[in-house]
């Protein structure tokens, strides 16, 4: 059971690490079509630059679908998988809609892979076969399963936009945690893979307080090693500045190292900040369209500015909170054990 | 004993590097030879050669995603391993991925 989702995890991540920079050139674009236009699309180049934002977020649940097709079935998994895609986006399924398809693409076409052929004609499997009834079967379980996923995402989508007051707080303050958590582990990339399908379906909430719960971690605990100096190894304070880059260009494994040699202190420590922040920065409005790009990126975002505010509000909770439990050191105790990578 | 690996991770930028380096680390400092091919947002880094794979004891999966044309590995000893766990223990994971040689 732990293996098959397992298996699951790698072919969905599979289709989402292929689809990233689609929604990185959709989001950045799209954001910068809506700036020249001063905050709604003009005629002209900011009308292009939506556009062009628009066409690349479409391939998003395309291509999600075609890759984790391709992680189950390889390379036939591809042309069923990107229009089952296709089809989820028609429908309005969405990028619920597309994790189906590329689940059900790959398993069509290994059962079709099965099929026994006379050696002679073996060789339009691939060519012919494959693709003419990978793509049909697929396409076709979507249009009829794809209903109730559409309906679905429809309510999940008019339900993320109408949240506000506490229901929001907590969608931020859940995000944050799971982004915190594990550190770049596989709770922070389910909460990372919502963010970015909700994007599709033009929420752009939830992805301000995953970025949140990205950045906070490393950069709340290289402040906490400022904070109190003496609570930390040698090798701690030296790895301060390489964790405020990481974090910085977004990326939480910076935090692991501390996390490591004190779980039960670090661990809490990034949870809360990155909660606590993930909640205020929907509360005070913050939205983000880009899922990729560490600070240089929050220009980008609606609201930028609130969002620093709740970002130096999670920073500082993590810092002065993991200041405060961690205990003195004896430098050569701990040495022996802090960094083992 | 020479050792393989490979490393890759969803978004291709960040785990991916952190878990070849310490691969590396640890491998150096149990006396194996080790060489990593990243798979990441560039593509295939540091490519495993063909004669590299023949002579490798073991090769290391240390992914979050598919590994691109895993075909090269057939018939070879695998262990396989979430992209975190060199991260957080490189050293377990080549003492594990050593273990299953013998």
């Amino acid at each position: 059971m732990k293996e098959t989702f397992e298996k699951a995890r790698v072919h969905l991540m599979t289709g989402v690490s292929y689809m990233i920079p689609f929604v990185v050139a959709g989001g950045i674009l799209l954001t910068i079509g809506l700036l020249i236009g001063g905050g709604k699309v003009n005629p002209g180049l900011s009308q292009t630059l939506v556009n062009i934002g628009v066409y690349s977020f479409k391939m998003m649940v395309p291509i999600m679908a075609g890759y984790m097709a391709f992680s189950i079935a390889d390379r036939p998994g591809i042309a069923p998988g990107v229009v089952g895609g296709v089809v989820a986006n028609e429908i309005g399924a969405g990028f619920l809609g597309g994790i189906v398809a590329g689940f059900i693409a790959g398993w069509v076409v290994n059962q079709l892979k099965k099929i026994p052929m006379h050696p002679y004609v073996a060789a339009l499997k691939p060519i012919i076969i494959i693709p003419i009834f990978g793509v049909g079967i697929v396409a076709g379980l979507m249009l009829i399963i794809g209903q109730p996923i559409s309906a679905f995402s429809k309510e999940l989508e008019t339900w993320l936009k109408s949240m506000s007051g506490a229901n929001l707080a907590l969608l931020g303050f859940i995000i944050g945690a799971m982004m915190a958590v594990d550190m770049g582990g596989p709770i922070n990339k389910i909460a990372f893979a919502f963010s970015v399908g909700m994007l599709n379906q033009g929420v752009y909430a939830p992805m301000a307080a995953c970025w949140i719960g990205i950045m906070t971690p490393p950069i709340g605990l290289a402040l906490a090693t400022k904070l109190a100096p003496n609570k930390f190894t040698e090798e701690e304070k030296k790895s301060a500045i390489p964790a405020l880059i990481m974090g910085a260009i977004g990326i939480t494994e910076g935090a692991i190292p501390y996390a490591v040699a004190d779980p039960l202190r670090v661990i809490p420590s990034i949870i809360v900040g990155s909660a606590v922040g993930g909640a205020l920065a929907l509360i005070l409005g913050a939205q983000a369209p880009v899922p990729s790009g560490g600070v240089l990126v929050i220009p980008f975002f609606i609201k930028p500015f609130m969002f620093v505010i709740a970002f130096l509000v999670a920073i500082a909770v993590t810092g002065f909170m993991a200041a405060y439990l961690k205990k003195q050191i004896n430098e050569n105790v701990t040495a022996e054990k802090g960094l083992n990578y | 004993m020479k050792i393989l690996a490979i490393t890759a991770c969803p978004s291709g930028v960040a785990h991916t590097y952190m878990a070849a380096n310490a691969l590396k680390k640890a491998a150096q400092e149990l006396g194996h030879e080790i060489k990593v091919e990243t798979q990441g947002a560039f593509g295939i880094e540091n490519e495993l050669k063909a004669n590299e794979i023949k002579e490798a004891a073991v090769i290391i999966f240390a992914v979050d995603t598919k590994v691109t044309k895993e075909e090269r590995f057939a018939g070879k000893i695998i262990h396989r391993v979430t992209v975190s766990e060199p991260i957080t223990n490189a050293k377990k994971v080549i003492s594990d991925a050593i273990s299953k040689v013998v």
